[in-house]
C-alpha cells in the first residue's frame, strides 16, 4: 500500500474521529467545564450517570423503542428484499424508488407531515408513533442490506430443495433463511442503531416519551457539562459494540463459507 | 533482497537476447510460485511458456510486465535493469486473458489509449490507430464499443491496443483460452503471422500444448515454479528432458527401468525394463545403474507378428482411428489402429527403437 | 401444490406500509396547503384557497430559505465529492481483510447519532475547545477564533462531516466493481496512477458519484438540526421555518406549502445533477455490463 493511500486514510480517520475522541477525553477529565488544558483523570462522570434518573430513564426508553424498530425493520426489509429480487417482479424500479423514499425525503419534512397526519386522524404522538416512523426510516437500509445479499445467493439451492420435495415455505425456511441469518442480524442492528441515533423524528413524534437524544438536546442550549459527555460516550460505545459484534459475526460466517481461492499462477 | 548482476546490464556480447532474468523467485506465503528461475528471451522470436495450472508461468509474465515484484532475482531488458521500474514505464505491453478492453471507450479510443497519454497530435494518432487496426483486420470497427464485439474481435482489438506503442516485447497471457476451438485456430494463425510481420518478440503463456507447438519458435516447459526444458517444439517432443515433459506433451507410455550401459554412442543408452532391454536414443548424462524412464509414443508402435506378445485391454474410438491399449508383462502400450482388434485378443507389437527415448525420472 | 403465491407479491404489503407511512403524509401536505386556517379557533378550514401558495411565490423570505437549502446541499455535495474521491479510491487499495474494517470505521461516526455529532463539534470548535486551544498553544493566535462556532463555517463543516461517509461509500462501492485488469491494462499501456484515475476510474465510477451526489444533496439540504444548533444566527433553514409555522404559528397550510416547495425544488435539482452525470459514457458503460 502506497504512502499516499496511508496518508489519505489516516487524515480521513483523524477527521472523522476527532470529535468523538475529544468527547471521550473530556468524559474522563476531572473538571466541570470542557476546556483545555486538561485536569486529572476521573471516572466520576460515568459513576454519576448511574445516579442520574433522567439519563437512565432516557436510556431505557431509547433501548425499548429501538428493539421493535430493529425487528420490524428487519422483517419489512426482508419482505421488500424478497420482492425486489424476485424475477417475477413487475415495476421493480418503481418499487425500488418507493423503498428509498423514506431515505430521500428530509426527515424534518417527513416527520412534520407524519405528525400532521397523526393529529388529523386523531392518533397522538408518543412511543407508537415514534416506533413506526423510525421503522419507516430504517426500511431503505434494511432492504438494501438484505437485497444485496440475496442477489448473490445461488438460486439453484432452492431449486434443489424443491426438486427434493420441499414446499415453498419449507424451502424458504430451511434453505433461504439460514443463508440470510447474518444479513438479518445486520438489518436488525441497523434498525436499532438508527433508532438510537435519531433526534429529528423524536423531536416531532415523541410526544411525552423521552428518548435519550431528546434529553440531551434539551440540555444542549445550556452550558455543556461533562456528564452529558459521559452520556454520549456511553451511547457511542454501546453503538460501536453492536456494530462490531455484527461485523465479527459476519466475518466468522464468511470465513467458514469461503473456499481457499487464489489466482492461477 | 533483489540481486542485480552489474555485468548483465551492459554486456554487449549478449546481442540477440532481448530479455534476461536470473534467479527469479516469487513466494506467496509459504508457496514458492517461481523458484529461482533463469531465462533468456531472444529478440524477434515467439517464445511460449507452457505448463499446468499453478506452474508459475503467469507469475513470471506479470513480473516482466511489472505487476508483481520478484522476491529475489533480476530482470534485464535491452540491457536495462527493470527492478524498481513501474509498469507504465516499461517498454513492455500485455494482452490479457480477459481482454480488459475499456468499456467506456470505443475501439478507436481503446487502441489510441497509450498514445493519448503522451499527447501526440491528432493526425498522428489517427494514422497509427488505423495501422494497428489494419494489422489485426479490424479497421472498420473503430466506432464500435467493446460490448458490441465478439470474443475473437475483442481479442484482436486488445492486440492492436498493445502493439500500437511499438513495445520491445509483447506479453500474451493465455489470450485465446476464452474462445471456442474454431476461433482459437483462426487467431493462432493470425497471431503467428502478426509476430513474423512485426518482428517483435512475443512471450506467450498457455497450458494448451497444441497451441504452444503451433505458435512457438521456442517452448519453455514449466512445472512447480521451475523451468524443466527450454527448446524448439520438435526437440521437446522427440527428446523430452524428463518424465513430466514426456507425459505432458502428447500421449506417451512411460516405462520405468534401469540403465544397463551407456552404449558407447553418446546420445543413446540401454535401459532394462519389464519388456526387456531396449537400446535407443537417450537424454545426456545417464550412467549405468541410474533409474530412468523409457518413453514410447503411440505413433511409434505398430502391429507386427515378430514383436512383443501383448493382450488387448481397451479400445477407444477417436473419430479417425482407434486408440488401443495393450498389456504385456504389466506394462500398458498404446498405439493407433485403423480397425479395432477385439479386447482380450493377443497381438504382436513392434516398437520403433529409433524413435523411443530414454529420459530422466524428474 | 404450488400456490399462486410468489415472492413478488410481498411487495404489496410493503408498498402499502410505505404509502401509508410516507406518501400519504406527503399527500396530506398537498391537501393542507390549499386549506385555510382559522386562527381564533385553531382549526383548519377545508377550502380550496391558493392563499398559502401565493405567499410562497410572493414573499421573498421563502425563496431565500429554499435557495439557501439548495446551495447548502449543492455545496456540501461538491465538497464531499472532491474529498470523497481520494478516500474512496484509497479504500479500494486496502488489502481484503482491511476492507471490512474500513467500512466499519467509515460508518461508525454515522451511527453515533445526530445529537452526539453536533455536541462533539461544539466541544471541538468552542472558544475553549480543541482547535482554539491547540492554536493558542502553538502560538498561532492569541484570542480564540470566534468564527469556528455558531457560524456558516460551522454549519458547512459539520454538514460535510455528517454526509461525507455516504459519498465515500457510494463511490467506493462503484470503484470496487471496476475490474482490476482494466487498471492494470491502463498502466501497462503507459498510464501513471493519476492518468489511470482520470481515464479509467473516474469515468467508470460515475454511477457511484451520481448516487453520492443525490444522497448528500438531499441529506444536507434537508438537515435542520445541524444549522439550527450550530449555525447561530446564520442557521435559519426552511425546515426551522416549517417547524415554526407548524407548531407555534399554527399555519399548517403555509407550512405544508413550504414543505412541498422545498421537496419539489430539492428533487428537481438533485435529479438534474444526476441526469447530467449519467449522460457520460462511463456511466453508460457500467450500466451496460449490468449488475455483478
Amino acid at each position: 500500500m502506497s504512502r499516499l493511500v496511508i496518508l489519505t486514510l489516516g487524515l480521513a480517520v483523524c477527521f472523522f474521529y476527532l470529535p468523538i475522541v475529544v468527547l471521550g477525553i473530556f468524559s474522563f477529565n476531572a473538571a466541570s467545564t470542557m476546556a483545555f488544558p486538561l485536569s486529572g483523570f476521573t471516572l466520576s462522570w460515568y459513576a454519576d450517570l448511574f445516579g442520574n434518573e433522567a439519563f437512565l430513564g432516557g436510556f431505557v426508553t431509547s433501548f425499548l423503542i429501538a428493539q421493535p424498530v430493529g425487528l420490524l425493520g428487519a422483517l419489512i426489509g426482508l419482505m421488500a428484499a424478497l420482492a425486489v429480487t424476485s424475477p417475477r417482479m413487475k415495476f421493480r424500479a418503481a418499487f425500488g424508488i418507493l423503498v428509498l423514499v423514506p431515505f430521500l425525503v428530509p426527515k424534518t419534512v417527513l416527520s412534520i407531515a407524519q405528525a400532521m397526519l397523526m393529529s388529523w386522524v386523531g392518533l397522538g404522538r408518543g412511543a407508537t408513533a415514534l416506533i413506526l416512523a423510525q421503522t419507516l426510516v430504517a426500511i431503505p437500509f434494511t432492504t438494501t442490506i438484505l437485497a444485496a445479499v440475496m442477489i448473490r445467493l445461488d438460486p439453484r439451492l432452492e431449486e434443489a430443495a424443491r426438486d427434493l420435495g420441499a414446499t415453498p415455505w419449507q424451502s424458504f425456511r430451511r434453505v433461504l433463511l439460514p443463508q440470510l441469518s447474518v444479513a438479518l442480524s445486520a438489518a436488525y442492528s441497523i434498525g436499532v442503531i438508527l433508532s438510537l441515533a435519531d433526534l429529528t423524528i423524536s423531536m416531532f413524534l415523541a410526544g411525552r416519551t423521552q428518548p435519550l437524544s431528546l434529553i440531551v438536546a434539551s440540555e444542549f442550549r445550556r452550558e455543556l457539562k461533562p456528564d452529558l459527555n459521559a452520556m454520549q460516550v456511553a451511547v457511542l460505545v454501546l453503538t460501536a459494540l453492536i456494530v462490531a459484534l455484527t461485523e465479527i459475526n459476519r466475518r466468522r460466517r464468511l470465513r467458514g463459507r469461503m473456499a481457499h481461492v487464489r489466482d492461477d499462477l | 533482497m533483489k540481486v542485480s548482476t552489474p555485468d548483465m546490464m551492459s554486456d554487449p556480447t549478449r546481442s540477440g537476447l532481448l530479455l534476461s532474468a536470473r534467479g527469479l523467485t516469487k513466494n506467496y506465503g509459504k508457496e514458492r510460485a517461481v523458484d529461482s528461475v533463469d531465462l533468456d528471451v531472444p529478440e524477434r522470436a515467439f517464445t511460449t511458456f507452457l505448463g499446468p495450472s499453478g506452474c508459475g508461468k503467469t507469475t513470471i509474465l506479470r513480473m516482466i510486465a511489472g505487476f508483481e515484484t520478484p522476491d529475489a532475482g533480476s530482470i534485464v531488458l535491452d540491457g536495462r535493469s527493470l527492478s524498481g521500474v513501474p509498469p507504465e514505464r516499461r517498454p513492455v505491453n500485455t494482452v490479457f486473458q480477459s481482454y480488459a478492453l475499456f468499456p467506456h471507450l470505443t475501439v478507436f479510443g481503446n487502441v489510441a489509449f497509450s498514445l493519448t497519454l503522451r499527447r501526440h497530435s491528432n493526425v498522428d494518432v489517427a494514422a497509427r490507430v488505423k495501422r494497428a487496426l489494419d494489422a489485426v483486420h479490424m479497421a472498420e470497427f473503430g466506432d464500435r464499443y467493446p460490448h458490441q464485439l465478439s470474443g475473437g474481435q475483442q481479442q484482436r482489438v486488445a492486440v492492436a491496443r498493445a502493439i500500437i506503442a511499438e513495445p520491445h516485447l509483447l506479453l500474451l497471457d493465455e489470450p485465446l483460452s476464452a474462445l471456442d476451438k474454431k476461433m482459437r485456430g483462426h487467431l493462432q494463425i493470425e497471431l503467428k503471422d502478426l509476430q513474423r510481420r512485426l518482428g517483435i518478440a512475443f512471450v506467450y503463456v498457455t497450458h494448451d500444448q497444441d497451441e504452444a507447438f503451433a505458435l512457438s519458435d521456442i517452448v519453455v516447459i514449466m512445472n512447480k515454479g521451475r523451468i524443466i526444458q527450454k527448446a524448439a517444439p520438435l526437440t521437446i517432443y522427440a527428446r523430452p528432458a524428463n518424465a513430466f515433459v514426456a507425459d505432458f506433451i502428447g500421449a506417451a507410455t512411460l516405462i520405468p527401468g534401469q540403465i544397463a550401459n551407456n552404449g558407447g554412442v553418446s546420445g543413446s543408452a540401454a535401459i532394462d525394463t519389464a519388456i526387456g532391454i531396449v537400446q535407443c536414443p537417450a537424454v545426456e548424462g545417464l550412467v549405468k545403474g541410474d533409474k530412468a524412464v523409457l518413453a514410447i509414443r503411440p505413433e511409434h508402435v505398430r502391429i507386427g507378428a515378430d514383436g512383443l506378445n501383448t493382450t488387448i485391454r481397451h479400445v477407444v474410438f477417436k473419430g479417425d482411428r482407434y486408440l488401443v491399449e495393450a498389456e504385456v508383462k504389466g506394462v500398458i502400450l498404446r498405439f493407433m489402429a485403423d480397425s479395432p482388434p477385439a479386447p482380450g485378443a493377443d497381438v504382436g507389437l513392434v516398437v520403433d527403437r529409433d524413435r523411443a527415448f530414454i529420459t530422466r525420472i524428474g | 401444490m404450488a400456490l399462486a403465491f410468489h415472492r413478488a407479491q410481498l411487495a404489496m404489503p410493503v408498498a402499502c406500509i410505505l404509502v401509508l407511512g410516507c406518501i400519504l403524509p406527503l399527500a396530506l401536505l398537498a391537501v393542507f396547503s390549499v386549506f385555510e386556517v382559522d386562527l381564533d379557533a385553531f382549526t383548519l378550514v377545508p377550502a380550496f384557497s391558493s392563499h398559502s401558495w401565493a405567499q410562497m411565490f410572493t414573499n421573498p423570505v421563502f425563496a431565500f430559505l429554499v435557495g439557501k437549502a439548495v446551495i447548502s446541499g449543492a455545496g456540501t455535495a461538491v465538497l464531499a465529492a472532491l474529498i470523497g474521491y481520494p478516500i474512496a479510491v484509497s479504500m479500494t487499495r486496502l488489502p481484503l481483510l482491511w476492507k471490512g474494517v474500513g467500512s466499519i470505521v467509515l460508518l461508525t461516526p454515522l451511527y453515533t447519532g445526530e445529537i452526539v455529532r453536533i455536541y462533539a463539534w461544539r466541544v471541538v470548535l468552542g472558544s475553549e475547545g480543541l482547535v482554539n486551544a491547540a492554536l493558542k498553544w502553538f502560538g498561532v493566535i492569541d484570542e480564540p477564533l470566534k468564527f469556528l462556532l455558531f457560524s456558516p463555517f460551522t454549519t458547512h463543516l459539520v454538514l460535510l462531516y455528517n454526509n461525507l461517509p455516504f459519498m465515500v461509500l457510494a463511490i467506493w462501492i462503484s470503484a470496487e466493481l471496476i475490474d482490476e485488469r482494466l487498471i492494470e491494462a491502463a498502466r501497462d499501456l503507459g498510464a501513471r496512477p493519476i492518468d489511470a484515475f482520470f481515464k479509467v476510474i473516474l469515468p467508470l465510477t460515475t454511477p457511484g458519484l451520481a448516487v453520492g451526489v443525490f444522497t448528500v444533496f438531499a441529506l444536507a439540504a434537508g438537515d435542520m438540526m445541524t444549522p439550527s444548533l450550530l449555525g447561530g444566527t446564520s442557521g435559519a433553514t426552511p425546515m426551522a421555518m416549517i417547524d415554526n409555522l407548524f407548531g407555534t404559528a399554527f399555519d399548517w397550510p403555509l407550512a405544508s406549502a413550504l414543505s412541498l416547495s422545498l421537496l419539489i425544488v430539492l428533487f428537481v435539482f438533485a435529479s438534474g445533477f444526476v441526469i447530467c452525470l449519467l449522460r457520460f459514457d462511463g456511466a453508460r458503460a457500467v450500466f451496460r455490463r449490468g449488475a455483478r
